[in-house]
C-alpha cells in the first residue's frame, strides 16, 4: 500500500506549540487568554479567532493575536516545541516492514525549516517521498495526494478528510492532533486515538466521504 | 509544583522556561530578574515575573524570601553560582533549593582552590602566577572568584607598563593554549550522563558553534567529580585540552546557556532536571542521538510588548 501521512498532530505534537505561542502573543498584547479553554475549543473545530472570541475577546483583537500567532508558528524557535508522538517511530517502522511505502504530505509554508525539523526529529529517513505544501503559495495537499497515487492517507482534520474524498483516497483521522474524538465522531471517517497498528492497515474500506471543509484550522 | 527561576534573563533560565512550557505544562513558573518582564524572554512562559535587585545587593535575599512566601514557591533553581551558595544559608530558601550541595557550590566559585577541590586524577590546572611571572608572560588570564559566563575574567598582557590595568581582586593564571571543551553533566544514580561540546565559536562568553563528541577521559572526570561531591543535580565544567592533557578552567554548579546545544543532539538536560524534580524518569530526555556532530545557534526574536 502507498500510505500518505500528515505531520502536525498526526506524527508530532501540536498542542504545546499552539498553546505556548498563543499565551506568548496574548501576553505581549496585554490580553488575558485561558489557553486550556483555547485549545479545547480548537479541538472542537474552532479556528484561532473563533476560539478566542468564545472567551469574550473582541474579534478585532482576536484577529490581531491570530496574525501574530500565524507569523510566528513556523519559526524555528516555536518549531522546537514539537516532539514525536508516542510509538510513532515503531509504528512507521512496522508499516515499512509490512511492505508499505510511506509518503509525507503536510501543509507548511516554510519548507526548508520543515525539512530541518523532520531531520532533527529523526523522521526524514522513514519516507519514500516528502511533500510540504505551502498554503500561502496556493498549494494544497490535494495535488500531492493524487500525484503520489496514495491508497490511504492518515491525517487529523476535516480538511484532510475533504482532500482524500476529492482525491479518491481512503482516509483515517487520528485524534492526537487538532481535532478531538467527539468532533471527529460527527465526520464520515474512521477516527482513531493514534496511528493504526501495522496489522490493521488495509482493514478499513473506502467510505463515501463527504464533508464541508472548515475554515483554516490556525 | 510552583517553580521559581532567578536570573531569568540568562540563556540558562530561558532554556528552563521553554523546557517547562514544552514538556511540563502543569508546572507554574515564576521568574525573577533585574529587568522588568518585557525585557525578559523567559517571562513569556511564567505566570508571574518579579523585577529584583542584583544578587549582590543586600536587598536581594529579602526580595527572594518575599517571592517564595507570596507565590507559595515549592522549588527554586538559582542560576548564579554565588546566589546558590547564599541560598544554602537561608532556611526558607534552602528547603526549596534544587541545586547541588553547598560544598560543591563553594568549590565551584573558589576558582583559585580548584587544584585541591577537583583533584580527581588526570585533571590539570592552569598555574597561578606571581607578579614577576605575570609581567614576563606573553598572555595571562585574570579571574575573580565567583565570576560566571566569562564575567570577571580577562585575558591580557602585562608587558606594556604604559597601559596599567586594575587587577585588584583578580588572581592571575597561566594562559593555556588549546581547544576549549564544555562538559554538561547530570548524575543520576551511579551514572553521570554527559554531553561534551568543543567550542568552535564563543560570543559574550557563551558557545555559539560547537562540535559534539564522546571523550572517555572527560566522561570519566565527570563521573569522578560527581562521586566526590555526591552530586544529584546537573552541572557543567570547562577544560582546555593541550598536549599535556585537560586543564580545568571553570566549574559551574548548574547548567549553562550553552547546555541547550546538547539538546539538539537529544540530550535535553533542562527537561531531564525538571523531570527528576517531579519524580519522573529523566532518562527519556537524555537519549543521545549521535556520538559526533556540529551544532550552531542563532538568535531568535520575540515580540515582548506591543501597544
Amino acid at each position: 500500500m502507498r500510505i500518505g501521512l500528515d505531520l502536525d498532530g498526526t506524527l508530532i505534537t501540536c498542542q504545546p506549540k499552539h498553546c505556548s505561542l498563543m499565551r506568548a502573543v496574548a501576553k505581549a498584547d496585554g490580553v488575558s487568554v485561558c489557553v486550556e479553554e483555547y485549545w479545547l475549543r480548537k479541538r472542537l473545530g474552532d479556528n484561532n479567532v473563533q476560539s478566542l472570541a468564545h472567551q469574550g475577546i473582541e474579534r478585532n483583537i482576536a484577529s490581531r493575536l491570530d496574525r501574530h500567532w500565524r507569523s510566528a508558528i513556523e519559526s524555528h524557535e516555536w518549531l522546537g516545541f514539537d516532539s514525536v508522538l508516542p510509538r510513532v517511530g515503531v509504528t512507521l517502522d512496522g508499516y515499512r516492514a509490512a511492505g508499505h511505502t510511506l509518503h509525507l504530505i503536510s501543509a507548511r509554508n516554510n519548507k526548508p525549516l520543515a525539512m530541518l525539523q523532520l531531520r532533527t526529529l529523526g523522521l526524514d529517513h522513514l519516507f519514500s517521498t516528502i511533500d510540504f505544501r505551502s498554503g500561502s503559495a496556493g498549494e494544497s495537499k490535494l495535488e500531492s495526494m493524487a500525484d503520489r497515487r496514495l491508497d490511504l492517507y492518515i491525517g487529523d482534520t476535516e480538511l484532510d478528510l475533504e482532500f482524500t474524498r476529492r482525491a479518491n483516497v481512503e482516509a483515517i483521522l487520528v485524534t492526537t492532533g487538532m481535532r478531538a474524538a467527539e468532533y471527529c465522531m460527527r465526520l464520515p471517517a474512521h477516527a482513531l486515538s493514534g496511528l493504526p497498528e501495522p496489522a490493521d492497515i488495509g482493514a478499513t474500506r473506502n467510505q463515501e466521504l463527504a464533508c464541508e471543509p472548515s475554515e483554516a484550522t490556525g | 509544583m510552583r517553580l521559581l527561576i532567578t536570573a531569568a534573563g540568562t540563556g540558562t533560565a530561558f532554556s528552563y522556561a521553554t523546557a517547562v512550557a514544552k514538556n511540563f505544562p502543569s508546572i507554574e513558573l515564576v521568574t525573577a530578574d533585574t529587568n522588568s518582564a518585557e525585557y525578559v524572554t523567559a517571562s513569556l512562559f511564567s505566570v508571574k515575573h518579579y523585577q529584583v535587585h542584583e544578587n549582590t545587593s543586600p536587598k536581594f535575599i529579602d526580595e527572594l524570601l518575599a517571592i517564595v512566601e507570596n507565590e507559595r514557591i515549592s522549588h527554586y533553581i538559582p542560576l548564579i553560582d554565588t546566589e546558590a551558595v547564599a541560598a544554602h544559608d537561608h532556611p526558607a530558601l534552602a528547603t526549596r533549593l534544587r541545586a547541588n550541595n553547598l560544598a560543591f557550590c563553594r568549590a565551584c566559585i573558589q576558582k583559585d582552590l580548584y587544584p585541591s577541590s577537583f583533584d580527581v586524577g588526570t585533571l590539570l590546572f592552569p598555574r597561578i602566577l606571581d607578579a614577576d611571572e605575570a609581567q614576563s608572560a606573553e598572555r595571562v588570564v585574570a579571574k575573580q572568584n565567583g565570576g560566571f559566563g566569562g564575567r570577571r575574567t580577562k585575558i591580557l598582557s602585562l608587558r606594556d607598563p604604559t597601559s596599567p590595568v586594575d587587577l585588584s581582586g583578580y588572581v592571575l593564571y597561566e594562559h593555556v593554549e588549546g581547544d576549549e571543551y564544555t562538559v554538561d553533566c547530570f548524575p543520576i544514580g551511579d551514572f553521570t550522563h554527559c554531553s561534551i561540546r568543543r567550542r568552535a565559536e564563543i560570543k559574550n562568553g557563551v558557545c555559539t558553534k560547537a562540535h559534539i563528541s564522546r571523550i572517555p577521559e572527560l566522561e570519566g572526570i565527570a563521573a569522578r567529580i560527581s562521586r566526590r561531591y555526591e552530586l544529584t543535580h546537573p552541572y557543567c565544567f570547562q577544560v582546555i585540552g593541550d598536549r599535556r592533557g585537560f586543564h580545568l578552567i571553570d566549574v559551574n554548579p548548574r547548567l549553562g546557556a550553552g547546555s541547550a546545544m546538547s539538546g539538539a543532539n537529544g540530550m535535553d538536560f533542562f527537561s531531564a532536571h525538571i523531570a527528576s524534580l517531579l519524580g519522573e524518569d529523566a532518562l527519556p530526555h537524555l537519549e543521545r542521538i549521535h556520538d559526533n556532530g556540529i551544532v550552531t545557534r542563532q538568535y531568535a526574536n520575540y515580540l515582548m510588548k506591543a501597544w
